[in-house]
C-alpha cells in the first residue's frame, strides 16, 4: 500500500515536470477545458440567479395571487378642455363586481394609486400613495417593522393615516420614530401608524416592470376616494405646462385564489370578463405562478444552449488534448522503451501517460473552476443580474474535467504501452 | 561441481524469425548456448549477423520464434508481457550503446529508475541509487542531467542503472561503441571488476580487444554461432 501511494507520487512528480517543460504548449492544450468548464459553472450560478430572482418575485408578489393592473393605452381618447386633456381607462366597478362572484377567489383586493410627493416638515420624496384595504397587507405578505397596519374601523372613519414603505422612512425619517408623525401628501395631513418592513427589489428580469414597495406608501381606500377622487393627475412636458386628467376607477386588483391548482383556470376566467367588459386593451393580468414558469422555461432553454456550447469545448479541449498527447508519446518513443526495458508493465506506462493527461485536463478544470467563480461575479457587477454558485456545480465540472482527462488519454496511453519496446529503442 | 544448479542460461536450437510481409528474414538459426553463473562472455559478429535479437532474446526484450530457452531455470516460452516485464526489472541488466538514458532525469533518478516499478520507498531507491553512483566513479555527478555528462560518463551511469535491482546477468550491446580507445578501456575495467565481484556478464562487440575481457568469445554469422571458445 505504501509502496503504490510511493509510486503514484513518483509518476505524479514526473509528469507535472514533464507539463511543466512544455509551458506553453500544456496551457494551449488545456484552454479548451477550461472554457468548457467556466461556462458550466458560470452557466448554473446565472440560471440559478435567475431562478432564484424569480422565486423571491413571486414570493414578493403572492404566489397564489392574480394581480389585474390598468394600463394607459397612448392612444386612449383625449377631449381637451383648455390646457387640460381628459381621459378615462382602466378597471372598473363592473369588472370589480364580476370577478368577485367568481367562486375559486378567496378575497379581491382593489388599489387606487398615485405618484405624488410626500412631505414631512421641509423634506419631501416621491412616492406610490396605494389606497386600499386592511387585506392587502395579507395578500401581499407586507410585514409591519412598527405600528400597525390600516384596520376596517380606519375604513369606515375615513382615517387619515398612512402607513409608509421602508424607503420612506428612511429618507423622510432617518433618525425620528416616525408612528404619530404628520405627513402631507397633496396638502392632505396623514398621520403616521405604521412602518413597512424592507422587501426585496425587484428588479425586471421577468418581463414586467414591478415597482420598488419600498417607496409605497398605504392609505384607507375611503380616505383616498373623499381627498383625491377617481381623476388620476398628470402633468404633461411640453412647451407650455399641460395636465393630464384621467378617470381611473381602480389601479389594480390583487386577487386571491383559494387553491393554486386553481389559479390558471381563474386568470382564464378573469380574461373573459374584462374582455367582455373591455373594448380596449387597457389592462393586464400578471399571474406571478406563470412569470415563476416562464423564468423556469427561460432558465431551461438557457441551460440548454450554454450547455451545448459547454459540452462542445470539453470535447473540443478533451480532442485537443487527446493530439497533444499523441504526440508525447511520440517524441518519447525513446524513453517508453528505456522504461519497458528496465521492467516497466504496459499498465504501469499507461498509468503514466493517464496521469498526466488527468493532471493536464484536472489543471484546466481547476483554471476553469476559477474563470467559472469570477464570470458570475462580473455578471453580477455590471449586469446587475443575481447569480448563484453552487457548490455542487463546482463539483460536477471537476469531474467533468478529469473525466475528460480519462476519456481522451486512454488512447494515447494504451498507444504507448503497447509499443514494441525494441522498436521504441531504436527510435532516433 | 553442480553443472546445473549454477546454469544462468540453456537455449536449444532458438529460431528467431521476422515476417516483413512476404519476406521472411532469419535473424537467428538453430542457436544453442549455455552459460553459467559468474561467466564473462564476449558475442562478436559481422553488422547483421544477430548479435542483438540474440541479446534482446537473452534480456527477454524479445521472445524467441522457436526453440526453448531457459533464463534462471525459468522457462521464458511460456511468459507473457507482464511476466517478462518482471524478469527484466528483477533479473536483467541491460547497457546499450547509446546509453539510452531519460534526458530529463538526473543521474540518480536514472540510476534509479528500475527501483520505482517495484514500488520501492524513494528514500530507498536514492540511497541505492547512491551507492551504485559511487561504485561506477559518479559520487561527484549525482544530481547532473546526462547531457551535462561526457560519452564515458553517461555509460558509467547506465552500468549503475543495469546493476541497481542486482541482477543475475549483465548485458552489453556494443557498450564501447560509442566511446574512444581510452574511455572504452575503462569501461570495460569497470565491467571486469563487476565480473570479479561475481556478476555474470554478456558483452556485444565488433572489437577484438574489448572481446579480450571475456574468458569465451561467441562468434556468429548469418544467425548462427560459429565457433565458440
Ligand atoms: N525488428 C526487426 N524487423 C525485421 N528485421 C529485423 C528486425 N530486427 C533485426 N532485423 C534483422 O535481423 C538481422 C539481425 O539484426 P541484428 O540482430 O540487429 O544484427 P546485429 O546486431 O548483429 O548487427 C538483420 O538482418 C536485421 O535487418
Ligand atoms: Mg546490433
Amino acid at each position: 500500500m505504501k509502496g503504490k501511494i510511493n509510486y503514484l507520487l513518483r509518476i505524479i512528480k514526473i509528469g507535472i515536470k514533464n507539463l511543466y517543460l512544455h509551458k506553453l504548449r500544456s496551457f494551449l492544450t488545456i484552454l479548451g477545458i477550461v472554457f468548457g468548464v467556466a461556462s458550466v459553472i458560470a452557466m448554473l450560478a446565472i440560471g440559478e440567479g435567475a431562478s432564484f430572482e424569480a422565486r423571491e418575485k413571486i414570493k414578493e408578489l403572492g404566489s397564489q395571487n392574480i394581480i389585474i393592473r390598468s394600463v394607459k393605452l397612448p392612444e386612449t381618447r383625449m377631449t381637451q378642455e383648455a390646457t387640460t386633456f381628459v381621459g378615462v381607462y382602466g378597471l372598473l366597478e363592473s369588472d370589480y363586481k364580476m370577478i368577485k362572484t367568481i367562486p375559486s377567489i378567496d378575497i379581491i383586493v382593489p388599489t387606487w394609486e398615485m405618484k405624488e410627493e410626500i412631505r414631512y416638515m421641509e423634506k419631501g420624496i416621491q412616492g406610490r400613495v396605494v389606497c386600499t384595504y386592511p387585506e392587502y397587507k395579507d395578500v401581499m405578505n407586507i410585514g409591519l417593522e412598527v405600528g400597525r397596519f390600516l384596520t376596517q374601523i380606519d375604513m369606515e372613519l375615513l382615517q387619515p393615516y398612512a402607513v409608509i414603505g421602508y424607503s420612506i422612512r428612511k429618507s423622510l425619517f432617518p433618525s425620528e420614530d416616525p408612528i404619530g408623525k404628520t405627513i402631507t401628501i397633496r396638502n392632505y395631513n396623514f398621520k403616521v401608524i405604521g412602518v413597512a418592513k424592507e422587501r426585496g427589489i425587484i428588479t425586471e428580469t421577468t418581463g414586467f416592470t414591478a415597482e420598488d414597495v419600498n417607496f409605497d406608501i398605504y392609505i384607507p381606500f375611503t380616505t383616498g376616494r373623499s381627498y383625491f377622487g377617481e381623476f388620476e393627475i398628470t402633468s404633461k412636458q411640453g412647451p407650455i405646462m399641460r395636465w393630464e386628467r384621467n378617470w381611473v376607477k381602480y389601479h389594480r386588483f390583487i386577487v386571491k385564489v383559494s387553491e393554486t391548482d386553481k389559479i390558471l383556470t381563474t386568470s382564464a376566467i378573469i380574461e373573459n370578463i374584462l374582455k367582455t367588459n373591455h373594448k380596449k386593451d387597457d389592462y393586464e393580468i400578471l399571474v406571478p405562478l406563470q412569470l415563476l414558469m416562464q423564468a423556469e422555461h427561460t432558465k431551461r432553454i438557457f441551460n440548454i444552449v450554454l450547455g451545448s456550447i459547454a459540452a462542445i469545448s470539453l470535447v473540443v479541449g478533451g480532442i485537443g488534448i487527446m493530439n497533444i498527447m499523441l504526440a508525447t508519446v511520440t517524441e518519447r518513443t525513446r524513453e517508453i522503451g528505456i522504461r519497458r526495458a528496465v521492467g516497466a508493465k504496459r499498465k504501469d506506462i499507461i498509468s503514466q501517460f493517464l496521469l498526466e493527461t488527468v493532471i493536464l485536463s484536472a489543471t484546466g478544470g481547476f483554471i476553469g473552476i476559477i474563470l467559472g467563480i469570477l464570470i458570475p461575479k462580473l455578471v453580477t457587477k455590471f449586469a446587475g443580474m443575481t447569480t448563484i454558485i453552487t457548490w455542487w456545480s463546482i463539483l460536477l465540472s471537476f469531474t467533468i474535467s478529469v473525466g475528460v482527462g480519462i476519456t481522451f488519454g486512454i488512447y494515447p496511453a494504451r498507444k504507448a504501452a503497447y509499443l514494441d519496446p525494441i522498436q521504441a529503442l531504436r527510435y532516433e | 561441481m553442480n553443472d546445473k544448479n549454477n546454469l544462468i542460461i540453456l537455449m536449444k536450437n532458438v529460431e528467431k524469425i521476422y515476417n516483413l510481409g512476404q519476406v521472411q528474414v532469419h535473424a537467428l538459426k538453430n542457436v544453442n548456448l549455455e552459460v553459467k553463473e559468474k561467466e564473462h562472455i564476449s558475442i562478436m559478429g559481422p553488422s547483421g549477423s544477430g548479435k542483438t535479437t540474440l541479446l534482446n532474446i537473452i534480456g527477454c526484450l524479445d521472445k524467441p520464434t522457436n526453440g526453448t530457452y531457459f533464463l534462471d531455470s525459468v522457462n521464458i516460452n511460456q511468459l507473457d508481457d507482464n511476466q517478462l516485464s518482471e524478469i527484466r526489472n528483477k533479473k536483467i541488466g541491460f547497457v546499450f550503446q547509446n546509453y539510452n538514458l531519460i534526458p530529463q532525469l538526473n543521474v540518480i533518478e536514472n540510476i534509479g529508475l528500475p527501483l520505482i516499478y517495484r514500488g520501492i520507498d524513494e528514500k530507498e531507491i536514492e540511497e541505492k541509487a547512491k551507492y551504485y553512483a559511487n561504485l561506477v566513479g559518479l559520487g561527484d555527478r549525482m544530481y547532473h542531467r546526462p547531457t551535462e555528462l561526457s560519452g564515458g560518463q553517461q555509460q558509467r551511469v547506465a552500468i549503475a542503472r543495469a546493476l541497481v535491482n542486482e541482477p543475475v546477468i549483465l548485458l552489453g550491446d556494443e557498450p564501447t561503441g560509442n566511446l574512444d580507445t581510452k574511455t572504452g578501456k575503462e569501461i570495460m575495467e569497470l565491467i571486469k571488476k563487476l565480473n570479479e565481484m561475481g556478476r555474470t556478464i554478456i558483452i556485444i562487440t565488433h572489437d577484438p580487444k574489448i572481446a579480450e575481457y571475456g574468458e569465451r568469445i561467441v562468434k556468429i554469422l548469418d544467425g548462427e554461432i560459429i565457433d565458440e571458445r
